[in-house]
């Protein structure tokens, strides 16, 4: 091989040796050796613990989390308050516990309630 | 031991880390089969001792599985922080060698007398091996990280601690020293025969 000025060094058969050294197995680990950094990693390596989680947390977790637990909270509000205060329409707590039902009056006129007011009378 | 090639290239390293912090042998098989062969290869080149260099190995990777619980995914690569342990490790060894001062010339420590005589029966690899051995600690670490493993500057710069501007200063020196290590014996190498 000829190198034109010897002054200056053969950079790209340098590059080539880098090339082969990068891809070349010359320093690969033997065997035992990887059986024994194996057998390390996995005596090194952490043990999984069983953390107890509280009874609180699981259920809430069964419901849903904080978000299934908020609904369940407003859901059960609404319905005390339901309870405590029902609709005028709606037979009152008390009065269900007493067997009594509800009479609803039709006093007022069916025909505001059913038509316009109005009967269109036919030939 | 069958130890399986590590055919998962598609899980990074953090991911695997945190697998083996939770206890999943799995995830301890790949990343020792991953893991093991680079940091070997660094100190053994580093170093140019296979048996210090398992040394490394086994003491870098026993950091690594104890700061794995711990570990921050996303803060650093793994195997950039694995390079810079096995970096430091290797200069301390070193130190204790030589008794001198980092950037000193050293001498080779192979006892082969010259790089001629490896050549005759030994791969061009070793005559690079040789070459590498009479480097500096430093710009050898450079020189090998940047044009045997491949590294981009900046992930040198964090492995050496060192600016950026510092390492391009480290390989570029290094890597001119080298060629001029093993400029006589360039025919031998066979550059050009070898060279597809």
């Amino acid at each position: 091989m000829t190198h034109p000025d010897p002054d200056t060094p053969d950079m790209t058969g340098l590059d080539a040796l880098f090339s082969d050294a990068a891809k070349g197995p010359d320093l690969a680990p033997s065997e035992a050796f990887m059986t024994q950094m194996m057998e390390s990693a996995l005596a090194h390596q952490p043990v999984p613990v069983a953390i107890a989680v509280p009874w609180w947390r699981q259920a809430l977790s069964v419901l849903g989390g904080w978000q299934g637990m908020g609904g369940l909270v407003a859901a059960t509000c609404a319905g005390f308050w339901i309870g405590v205060n029902p609709p005028d329409t709606m037979p009152s707590s008390f009065d269900s516990l007493l067997n009594i039902e509800a009479v609803y009056s039709n006093s007022e006129d069916t025909a505001d309630l059913l038509g316009f007011g109005w009967v269109l009378e036919e030939e | 031991m069958n130890m399986p090639l590590d055919a998962d290239t598609d899980t990074s390293d953090d991911v695997l880390l945190a697998r083996y912090a939770r206890g999943d042998a799995a995830a301890a098989r790949l990343l020792v089969a991953r893991l093991t062969p680079i940091v070997y290869r660094h100190a053994a080149r580093v170093l140019g001792d296979q048996a210090e260099a398992q040394d490394v190995t086994q003491e870098a990777l026993i950091r690594l599985w104890k700061i794995a619980p711990d570990w921050q995914a996303g803060t650093a690569k793994v195997t950039t922080w694995l390079f810079r342990v096995t970096a430091n490790l290797c200069t301390d060894r070193l130190r204790k060698r030589r008794g001198v001062g980092l950037d000193e010339i050293a001498e080779p420590t192979d006892p082969t007398p010259s790089v001629e005589a490896q050549l005759q029966t030994k791969s061009r690899m070793d005559a690079l091996q040789t070459g590498l051995m009479q480097l500096p600690e430093r710009q050898r670490q450079a020189v090998i990280l940047r044009h045997i493993e491949g590294l981009a500057n900046p992930e040198i710069a964090q492995i050496l601690d060192i600016s950026t501007e510092a390492v391009e200063s480290l390989t570029a020196r290094g890597k001119r020293a080298l060629a001029n290590i093993m400029a006589p014996h360039r025919e031998t190498l066979g550059y050009d025969d070898d060279t597809p």
